[in-house]
Parts: structure tokens; sequence; C-alpha cells
């Protein structure tokens, strides 16, 4: 607390009286005026204190006397307008009559309301005084300094400093008088400059801040709409005429009778008719493509433009084309061995297998094919006799394959000299014959337990079938593997596809022509992508907001038919394939509940110390113990799951360091770039570390060995698909298994040689069993994916095995988004 | 002999006429043919001459050749390459082999069994040709078919050995320069020559080798006798009265490997799958023969099987192909090399020039079936009939498992151990105490000493059950090794004294405890 010195009013009054009329300093104690003292200051011959003085300096109340002396104080108070309140208050006290009051009293307090109390500056010794008020001309306080260099600055336009001062009086007092105005002023005077920067979205903002403040500021509907205009010329000459819109919509919300309004409302609908009446054009040279995408433009210019809806249907039901948004999901380490979802989703899109995966029922995934009408066992099954489709419906993208080239691929793979050459092939079949242009025969040494499974391969499209087909678009050329559809272009960001065979006018209407993926950063982006309009299709969605986009009655969801199984996978040449301690040291060490819980499905953003495995069991995926689809008859559902045990996994990490004489390798670890995968793996690596182990994600240019590779499969067929988690390259050949001891080998051969259901179920699960008992594949969960599609696609199965199931057979309705941006 | 075949070989051929098939007079001819052939071929076995007949020493002994030359009708240029051979191939060989061979000519007008210049080549045998016949029977019976296109002269050479029934594969020379083909005809003659010897048994290791021909003089020395080293397989030929050859067996697995020879005597080192190749001597009249073996084919393909009914296809066996050597192994050797057999049972081993032969060992598990010696290219298929051990190799994949988790019980048990020993450092007894009730909770030994009998009662039932004595003593070895591993390192006695160690220590506190209170 201020220490106060009070002086009797006699001595105070003498003091003020003999300051003023002697021209002194008003400051100086009456009991010992100090006879050197400098005269003060006139107000005239002082300038407002710079910025610096005034961000960096004390605080200083100028009082100027009647006299223009100025006196350099501390801030005073009552503040703002100190003379005023104190008047005021002492006016009213006078009113008070004595019978409320003691007189003394009240005297006493009106004498105190006549007197200003000051701390002078620059005096240490006390410099607590009391002025009388009547001497007084005015207060200059402070923050009317502050706002009046800031005035000065913004005369000569220099608004950043200007900004900070306003922005200085506005947290030490808001609402200090002058201080809206002036702010007002720096509103207009900044969005006027970023206008003239071409910054018109930040000029935007700026002016509808002063907007809302004052509407009726000098000159702001002017300044606003020449930054509309310059903004929405800005966005139609980028042709983001979705942000055009959006800022000719913010323009409407805030002066709806601009001139602006009007004028560009009229813009952008004549360049939508004009892109219309090219749509029609393009139409009538049978450039279809090029009118559903112009007609599409024409809805994001302008959705309201008059009998667009119309022409919207009639060309975009022409050629339909599905904009499928997904997040990129390019592998983190160099030299990845494995298919990303993206290129497995991609190759699904383009080939055509001669048997391709239709349903799951009973545990068993059932399979149809395009080309062959019939197969028909002979012989006990040691002889099949195939019979091929001989037409195409108006809507198949196929090619017309004749059974000669089917024979070729067989044997193909026959052929220990040809890359097709499967060591399976060659032991099951006996031969493989044409016998006329669409019929074939295949006669086994062995039959296998489905041939449909092993027929999963697509015959790849040589100058002979195209010449054959005679109606392939001329890309289908450019690659073996491309019945269906056919990559357009390939890039980071966006990939084209078309069907194979342009579909031809039918009874059944037009389906979908052309597939269109764009590659987002994030999910984020993705989403908003959806909510935008610029896709229809997002093959699988994320867990966090499956919800919301469920209740959304504009979307659809599909599951998928088979739930994508996450593993890692041990290189058959790394140290962990020949060291079974330290594969179960990997195993136990990972905390799998709680790293599904949190960062795979992110159901608990928390932390929990523990969760169980039923706990982790959650409707968007479980934890498994081996890589096939629990919804298959293969899964092994008796199998326990492995403990997570850091003791132990810690223990076998000390017995292995000692197996190796104390030094433990750092395991390499590769892993692809989709989203779930880098959630998980930063948590799977610091509980590796936890117990001991050394674990490194191999980095994206680093194309060395690997140990370790996280994999995210969907296997659906186990007999045959195991093979592809044995070897790294996925081929068949037993050379690649020489790691593995000679009983799981002859496990897997015992498993390769069975005819019959119940055993191959017997012997896979017993596989499961010693796999996992062994740590020689360490599966993590499952996941159930889900297809999310815009209401406007039909033909979808209700459950499909992968994101293009049927494509072929989608129809796209005409939709265009009319919501303002 | 040859000729009897020939006809043999007409009456089948008209047996298999449709039109004759069905008529009562093809029945007929039918057995006649079948009664002449099966007469021929015990007179032909009966009349098989003996290897060695002549009064001279072997190793004097020239080889009996002969050589058929036939042209290919087709050929443009055939008969002035066949003209070249026959003016210039005697003198050729006489001046290359010299008095080794003893050369008898015969010009094969026949044009039916001759290829058709755009076969496929050469390195096959063709199983349709007739055996070449001859009025005496040679060692060797070469055949050359000569033709010639614009600017190519080629022959196709390939030999038989009556005596072993043994084809060699085609080979095929082609020049475009006519007068070079004698010479690399006899080059290729010579490349697919196998010399022949008498061995005698020396001592379980060794034998001595009397080479047919090796004391007859080598005219030019690129084209010697005998390759070092020389690998030759051991025959026992049985004779019968008369000096008939009755029956003839190979030694199985089994090489002699002759180092140096003098005048073609030798001693060859014996190198085998058998314990002791050669420790039954054979009784009555035998001829030790042996013939030797020389990569001819670019490799071969050793196809296992197990000696099971049926038999079964050994897959995914691992083999390990050591190059051969009969001196002591140098310091640094170098690693074998690891292959496993195919879907069909099978490796393919290629013929290298620096690896004359191999020794061929397949495992099933830790367990060896064989190692046999091999030379790669020797022959194109090599089937080896192996004990079937798939039984004792369930076992020791069902014992490996457990040995697998009795490492993580132990790991566990150690670090168990070692928590609730530093729990009770710092006086956490709910920590010791929960650290050994999981100790206490870990399987016992018992129970993993059951799980031991769970494998090894089925496992020695079902070997008995095949009478597999051999494979019940293994199995009960695998299980007593790993039943001693459960002692050695999971004994009951450590959890014991642990429990009875934090006991003492927890007492031991209270009582510490308690007079502080006091």
């Amino acid at each position: 607390m201020m220490r106060r010195r009070v002086c009797s009013w006699v001595c105070m009054t003498a003091a003020v009286c003999a300051a003023v009329w002697t021209n002194c300093c008003a400051a100086q104690p009456a009991a010992t005026p100090p006879e050197d003292d400098p005269p003060l200051p006139k107000l005239g011959a002082l300038t407002t204190p710079t910025t610096d003085e005034l961000l960096r300096g004390k605080p200083t109340d100028w009082i100027v006397l009647l006299n223009q002396d100025v006196i350099f104080v501390e801030p005073v108070k009552p503040r703002p307008g100190t003379l005023e309140k104190l008047k005021a208050e002492h006016d009213q006290l006078l009113k008070v009559p004595t019978s409320q009051i003691p007189l003394e009293e009240k005297l006493e307090k009106l004498a105190a309301l006549q007197r200003l109390q000051v701390t002078l500056l620059e005096t240490k010794d006390d410099p607590e005084y009391v002025i009388e008020t009547r001497f007084i001309g005015q207060i200059l306080h402070f923050e009317d300094h502050v706002l009046k260099r800031g005035s000065l600055l913004l005369d000569k336009a220099d608004l950043a400093p200007a900004y900070e001062l306003l922005m200085f009086v506005d947290r030490r007092r808001r609402g200090w008088p002058g201080f809206d105005e002036l702010y007002h002023r720096f509103l207009f005077l900044e969005a006027d400059r970023l206008a003239k920067e071409a910054k018109f979205e930040r000029a935007l903002v700026t002016a509808e801040t002063l907007y809302a403040r004052v509407p009726d500021y000098a000159d702001l509907s002017r300044l606003i709409g020449r930054i509309i205009d310059g903004q929405l010329a800005h966005c139609i000459a980028a042709e983001d005429f979705r942000q055009a819109r959006h800022f000719l919509a913010r323009l409407k919300r805030l002066i709806p009778d601009h001139t602006g309004v009007g004028k560009w409302s009229e813009t952008l609908t004549a360049r939508a008719r004009e892109v219309v009446q090219q749509a029609e054009e393009a139409q009538r040279q049978k450039d279809f493509r090029r009118a559903a995408l112009l007609v599409d433009q024409a809805a994001v210019i302008w959705p309201e433009l008059p009998g667009l809806k119309e022409s919207h249907r009639v060309h975009s039901d022409r050629f339909q084309i599905i904009r499928v948004g997904i997040v990129a999901d390019r592998p983190r380490s160099g030299g990845y061995p494995f298919p990303t979802i993206t290129s497995d989703r991609r190759r699904r899109l383009c080939a055509l297998p001669l048997f391709e995966e239709d349903h799951v029922k009973d545990g068993v995934v059932r399979y149809r094919s395009r080309f062959i009408e019939s197969w028909e066992p002979r012989n006990l099954g040691r002889e099949i006799h195939f019979r091929m489709q001989t037409r195409r419906a108006d809507w198949e993208s196929r090619p017309v394959i004749s059974s000669g080239q089917i024979v070729d691929a067989i044997a193909a793979r026959l052929d220990e000299t040809k890359p097709e050459f499967d060591s399976r092939w060659r032991r099951d079949v006996l031969s493989v014959a044409a016998t006329s242009p669409w019929e074939w025969e295949l006669s086994l040494s062995r039959i296998p337990l489905r041939i449909e499974s092993r027929l999963r391969f697509d015959v790849p499209l040589t100058a002979e079938v195209l010449d054959w087909s005679g109606d392939m678009v001329p890309a289908a050329a450019q690659g073996p593997h491309q019945q269906r559809f056919c990559a357009i272009s390939e890039s980071e960001t966006n990939a084209t596809y078309r069907r194979s065979r342009t579909e031809s006018a039918g009874s059944g209407g037009w389906h979908a022509a052309e597939v269109s993926e764009r590659v987002y950063p994030s999910w984020d982006s993705l989403l908003q992508g959806l909510l935008r309009a610029e896709i229809d299709v997002i093959p699988v969605v994320e867990w966090k907001d499956l919800n919301a986009l469920n209740a959304d009655r504009r979307f659809l969801l599909l599951p998928y038919a088979l739930p994508r199984t996450h593993l890692l996978q041990i290189h058959p040449q790394s140290v962990l394939a020949g060291n079974s301690s330290l594969r179960r040291a990997v195993l136990h060490a990972l905390d799998r509940p709680r790293i599904f819980k949190t960062s795979v499905v992110q159901e608990s953003v928390l932390q929990p110390e523990r969760v169980s495995v039923d706990e982790a069991s959650s409707k968007f995926g479980r934890l498994v113990t081996c890589p096939f689809p629990s919804t298959l008859l293969a899964y092994n559902a008796q199998l326990p799951q492995p403990d997570v045990d850091p003791l132990r996994a810690a223990s076998l990490v000390a017995t292995v360091q000692r197996q190796l004489g104390g030094k433990l390798p750092t395991l390499r670890l590769a892993v692809p770039g989709d989203p779930v995968s880098s959630r998980a793996i930063p948590e799977m690596i610091t509980d590796w570390t936890r117990v001991g182990l050394s674990v490194e994600v191999i980095a994206a240019d680093d194309q060395g060995p690997w140990d370790l590779a996280y994999r995210t499969v969907r296997l659906s067929e186990p007999t045959d698909d195991v093979w592809t988690l044995l070897n790294p390259d996925g081929q068949s050949a037993w050379s690649g298994l020489s790691i593995f001891p000679h009983w799981l080998r002859e496990r897997l051969w015992e498993l390769e040689q069975t005819v019959d259901w119940p055993t191959a179920q017997r012997l896979l699960q017993q596989l499961e069993t010693e796999f996992l008992l062994e740590a020689r594949w360490i599966p993590l969960w499952e996941v159930d994916e889900f297809l999310l599609v815009r209401r406007r696609i039909t033909g979808l199965p209700l459950r499909p095995m992968h994101p293009y199931h049927d494509i072929e057979r989608w129809t796209l309705q005409s939709w265009y988004s009319t919501d303002t941006p | 002999m040859v000729f009897h075949r020939h006809a043999v070989n007409v009456v089948c051929v008209r047996s298999e006429s449709p039109r004759l098939r069905d008529s009562a007079r093809g029945r007929l001819l039918l057995l006649i043919g079948l009664w002449l052939a099966a007469v021929d071929a015990s007179a032909a076995a009966e009349l098989d001459s003996p290897p060695v007949s002549s009064p001279l020493p072997i190793e004097f002994q020239p080889y009996r050749i002969h050589l058929v030359v036939t042209s290919d009708p087709q050929s443009q240029f055939a008969a002035r390459a066949r003209a070249e051979l026959e003016s210039n191939l005697p003198s050729l060989l006489d001046r290359s082999i010299g008095p080794r061979w003893e050369v008898r000519w015969t010009a094969d007008e026949s044009t039916a069994a001759i290829p058709q210049p755009a076969e496929p080549p050469s390195e096959t045998v063709d199983p349709s040709a007739p055996p070449v016949g001859a009025p005496l029977q040679p060692d060797v019976e070469y055949r050359i078919v000569v033709s010639g296109r614009s600017g190519e002269f080629a022959a196709a050479v390939d030999a038989y050995e009556p005596l072993w029934d043994w084809r060699s594969p085609r080979r095929m020379v082609r020049t475009s320069e006519v007068r070079e083909l004698p010479s690399l005809v006899v080059q290729t003659l010579a490349g697919l020559f196998r010399p022949r010897a008498l061995w005698e048994r020396l001592d379980e290791t060794q034998v001595r080798l009397r080479v047919q021909g090796g004391a007859l003089a080598d005219p030019d020395p690129a084209l010697p006798l005998l390759h070092r080293p020389e690998m030759f397989e051991p025959w026992i030929f049985f004779m019968g009265r008369g000096g008939v050859i009755q029956r003839k067996t190979a030694i199985p697995f089994t090489l002699c490997v002759l180092g140096e020879d003098a005048d073609g005597r030798g001693t060859g080192t014996v190198v085998s799958g058998l314990k002791h190749p050669l420790s039954s001597r054979p009784r009555g009249r035998v001829q030790l023969m042996a013939v030797a073996c020389r990569a001819l084919w670019p490799a071969t393909d050793v196809e296992f099987v197990s000696r099971s009914q049926p038999p079964r296809l050994l897959v995914a066996h691992n083999v390990a192909v050591h190059r051969g050597r009969i001196d002591p192994l140098p310091e640094q050797e170098l690693p074998p090399l690891e292959l496993i057999t195919d879907r069909r049972g099978r490796v393919r081993l290629d013929a290298r020039s620096e690896v004359p032969w191999v020794m061929v060992g397949i495992t099933s598990g830790d367990q060896p079936l064989a190692e046999v010696p091999l030379v790669p290219g020797a022959a194109s298929q090599l089937r080896l009939e192996l004990q079937d051990d798939l039984l004792r190799l369930r076992v020791e994949g069902q014992l490996r498992l457990l040995q697998g988790e009795m490492v993580s019980i132990v790991a566990e048990r150690t670090a168990l151990m070692l928590a609730a020993r530093a729990a009770a450092k710092r006086s956490e007894w709910n920590t010791v105490d929960s650290m050994l009730n999981r100790l206490q909770n870990l399987p016992t030994p018992a129970k993993l000493r059951e799980r031991i009998s769970g494998i090894r009662v089925p496992a020695v039932a079902d070997a008995r059950r095949q009478k597999d004595v051999l494979t019940e003593r293994r199995i009960e070895r695998l299980c007593d090794e790993t039943d001693e591993m459960l002692q050695r390192h999971l004994a009951d006695e450590k959890i014991r004294l642990i429990v009875e160690e934090m006991a003492e220590l927890k007492s031991a506190a209270k009582e510490i405890a308690a007079e502080a209170a006091k």
C-alpha cells in the first residue's frame, strides 16, 4: 500500500498557491522548497511520447495546470475522466442532506473530492502529493497518449505499430474513450491495405469485422465491394468456383443489396450456361466423357442455373464417373516388399481373374466366373471340362478370351522357365488342352481342395486377345492385366481408370464408365472432400467417424465381407527366423489389447493401464491368433490369445542376449503408410523398447533388408494364401522355406496334399497353433472395414469383397451439391 | 541278341495293329510273338558274352567299337558330310585314339530312325531308337547321323553300351566347314566314351582297379583314356556255366575314385553311402567290373522316395551337397550347398567340371537319412529309396514345440525369481507374494512330463504296429532327451528354495519391525 502523507488543508493550499504564483513546480514540499529546481515544462513545448517510450517506458499521466505547466505523475485514479468523475461525485455529495451524513464528515469528504492524490515521477523521497483540482486545467492520461500516437501512426499508414498500441490500450483498459474510433479506422485501413495487396480473404475478414461493429462506416460498403470483386475475379481465374460462390454468399449475407451480388451472380450464371452449352456440343460430338465433366463443372460454377438439373441428368447418366477419395498410404519404408492397400485395390479394379471371390457363406468364400460358364468334373474329378461364356453382357467390361489363351496361361504355370511357374500346378496337373475355342480340359494327377481357388489368376491380355475381342479400348493394351478397367493416368495425387471395353447401349441403362481416385493427405481432409461433394466413395472409413457418417442419410455404409487382418511377418533370412526365444519376446512384449483400443480403432482416447483381451474386442475389430479372417472356418477360435507379459519378454530378451554373446541385434521393421499402422507402430516400438528390444523403422530412402514387416491382408483362401505369408515373394517354392524346421514343412506339405475339407481345416488349425506357439508370425488384430458411398450410387453388393466389387454394374444417379459453401 | 530283340519288336508292333487285334489270327500271332519274346529274352541273357573273355590281360585289351554312320535323306548336303567322315574319320581315329579302340564300321542306309533336323536336340536319349546291331558284341556302339544344309554341316552322335544297357545323351556337332566335321566327331565320340575296369577288394576302403586298355598308348594327350580323378561305379556280374552272365548288379551308392594309375592299374578309394559296401563277399562265379561315371548330362535330377508301401515322395527335405573329396578335409572347407526337395521329391544337381563328384546328404528333421556319393550329370535322373521317417519327424516337431515352451517357462521363472528377490530387498512383501504365486502357477515338470508321455506313447505304439524298431528306438531317444532337459532346467527344487528363502526373509523382517516398534 502506498505510503500516504496527509498534510493539512492549509499547508497544501499554501503550497499549491505558492507553486502557481511563483511559477514553480507544485511538487515542491512547502516546508523545504528547493531553490534550484528546474521549471515545469509547458504543455506546448511537449510532444507526444514515441511508440517505444509508450510500450517500454513507465506509464505516465500528464497533469496540466491552469498555467499550462505539466506535472508528470504516475497514472491517477479514477480514470478515465478523472476530474469529471471527482466533480460529479462532489456535486452528488453536496445534494446529500445533513440528516443522512454528519456535517463534519460531509465537509471532510467534499474537501477530499476537491483534491487529487498524485505520485510524482523521478522523486524518490516522499513522492506523494495532493493537488487541488481547481488548479488543474486538464489531465492527459497515459492511454490518451497511446491512442494519440496510434492515430499519428495511422495517419502515416504505419499499421503494424498502430495495431500494437491499440492492443496495448485494449489490454490495459478495455473501453477507453476514443479507442473504438481509432480501432475502426485501423480496421478500415488494414482491410484496404490487404485488398491492395490482393489478400482478399483476409481483407474481407477485416472488413467483415468492421462491418459487424460499424455497418455504416464511411466508404466501407465500397471497400467490401472492391474486396469481393478482387476475390471473385481471382477465384474465377483459378477456376475455383466453389470458393467464388462462397465469397459471393458471404457478401450476400453481409450486404444483401450490394451491387456486387447481382453482378457476380449474373457472371457465374453466364459462365455456367456457357459450360453447359459446351457440354451439349461435346455430347453432339459423342464425347460423352467431356460432356459429363463439363456438366459437373457447370454444377460447381452455379448450381442454381435454370435447366441444369435436366442437363446434368442427361450427361452424367451417359458417362458415369465414380469419384473415389483415399488417404495417401505410400509406404514409409523404402523397398516395402508387399502390396499396399492402394496397389491391391487398383489391382482388383483392373484385373479380372478367371474366378473371383463373390461372397462368404458358411465360413467359406464362394467364387464366380465371368469367363467360364460351367465346369464339369469327370473321371472322379481327375478331369475337369470347362465351357467358356461365349457372349458378354452389355455391361460387362472384359475381353473375349478363348480356351487356347487360358491353356497358354496354365501352361506357363507348368513351365519352369516362365516367371508364372508354380510348382503346385506342375505337381497337380497332368495336362491341359483346348478341345475347342470355347472348351478346355484340365487333367489332374491330384485333385486340389478347390479348383476355383487355383484359378484365381487373370489371363494376360495379348495382342491376339485384343484383336479377338474387337471392342477393347486402346489403353487396355498398355498392360497385360487390365481386363476390367485400364489405367489412363496414375500419379501420387490422382489416378484415373476407364472401362477396358466401352459399354454399349443396352436395356439395363448405363453403368460406371470411369473411376477417378483422388489422394488426400489425411483422413480429415478426405472427410472434408466428401462433405464438399468432391468424392462419392471412400473405400475405408475411419472408425471414429463411422457413427456420424452412418447417421447421415446422404451416405451408405457397407461392411466388407471379410475383415482385414494386421500382422507382423518375419523375414525367413532374418535373425528372428532362427531364434524362437527372440520371436516370443517380440510377441509377448506387445500390449496388443491396449494398442488396438487406443491407437487402432481409437475407441479410447485415454491410455488405460491394462486392457484385457475381452475388453479389446470391439464392434469394429478384435484381437486374433492367426492371419486368417475369424469369419472363415479355417480360423482356430479355440486358440487362446498370446499373453501380454513384458516380464517374460524381458527375460527372453536377456536369454537371447546371452546366447548371442551380449550383443542384441537391432531389428529392422518395414512399415506401410496407411493411417492405422502409422498410429499403431510407435506404440509397438515403445512396448518393445520397454523390454530391451531395439527395433527401428526402415526409412523411406533405405532399401536394406528387413527383419519384420507390418502387413495388412485379407486372405480369402487360407490353404492357398498361407504361402503369401511364408515367402516374402509370395511364391510357393520350398526353397524359400529352408529356415523353417522340417517338421513344419512336412505339415505344410500334408496340408497341400489334403483333398477333403475337414482334414484341411484340422491341419490348418494345427498349423496356426504351431505358428503362434513358435511366434513364426505375429498376428495383431483384425478390423472390420466399411465402404462408404453416396446414396446416388446403386448396384453395389451388400457385403463387398473389395472396394470395387462388381463395379461394372454400379450406376451413378444424377446429383450435384446445391449447398451454399 | 540285338537281332532277336528287333524281331520281337516287329512282332509286338504287328500285334498292336487294330486290324489284326480283332481277328483270331492276330491273337495267335500275338501269343506266338510273346512266347518267342520270352524264349528270346532268356536266350539273350544266357548268350550274353562275358565282359572279359580275351586271353590278354585286360589292360592290353582294346575296346570293341562299332560305328554306324547314317545320313539324313532330307538334308541337302548330307552326302558330302558323310563322304568327308568316311574318308577322314578312320585315319583321324587312328591318330587320336590309336590302338585303344578296335573300330568296326557299318554304313546304315536305313533312314527310319534318323531324326529330322528340325527336331530339338541333342542332349536327350531317343528311346525309340533301336540299339545298333552287330555280328560281334561290341563294347560301345556309336551312331552318327550326318546332315548338311546350306552353310552348316552337323552330326548327331549317341552311344550305346550293350553290357550295361546304357544309352548316352545325344550330342550334336555343327560346323560351317565340312573338313572340321571329322575332328569334331572324334572329340564327341571320346566325350561319350566310358572306360571300364576290373576291380578287386583290397580292404574296406580301397580297391585295385585294372582299366581295360589302360596299358595301350595314348596317341593324343588331349584325348586321354582316363580323367583325373576318374570315378568308377562297381558292378558284380554273376556268371553261369560257360561264362555267360546270369545276373548283374551294381553296388548301390558307391563309387571307386581312381587317383593315379600306371599302365591302367591303380588303387581306387571307395566312397559309399553304405557303411560296409564291400563287406559281403559274393559267392560263386562272379566277375567284378566297374564302369566310369562321367558327367555326360548337364544335370542330374535326384528323386528321393520312401521305401514304404506305397512309396512316398520325400518332399521338402533338406539336402546338403558337399564337394566330394577323398583326402582329409582342408581347414577351410567350402560350405555345402543347401537344397530342399521340391514337390516331386527332387533336387537338381548341375554338372560342374570343377566338382567331379559330390556327397549328397539328405536329412529328415535332425535325423540324417543317407549320404551318398554322386557324379552330377552321370545320369539324367536318379532315384534314391530311403527309410520312411515321417513318424519320428512328427514326434520331433511336437517335442520342439514343447522345448520352446520350456525355454519360455525357464525364462519366466528366472525373471520372477529375480523380481521376487528385488521386491524382498525393498520389503515389498505383497509384490513378493504375487511373484511367488505366479511362480507356483507356472507349468510344473510333472505336467510337462505328462505331455512328453502323451507324445511318446502313441508314437511308439504306431512304430511297433509298423514293426519299425529303428524308428521306435529313435522316438524313445528323442523323448528321453527332452525329459532329461526338463529335469536339468526345470527342477521343482529351485521354486521350493526360493519360497523358503522368501518366507525366512519375511519373518526376519517382521521380527525386526516388531523390535523397532518396542
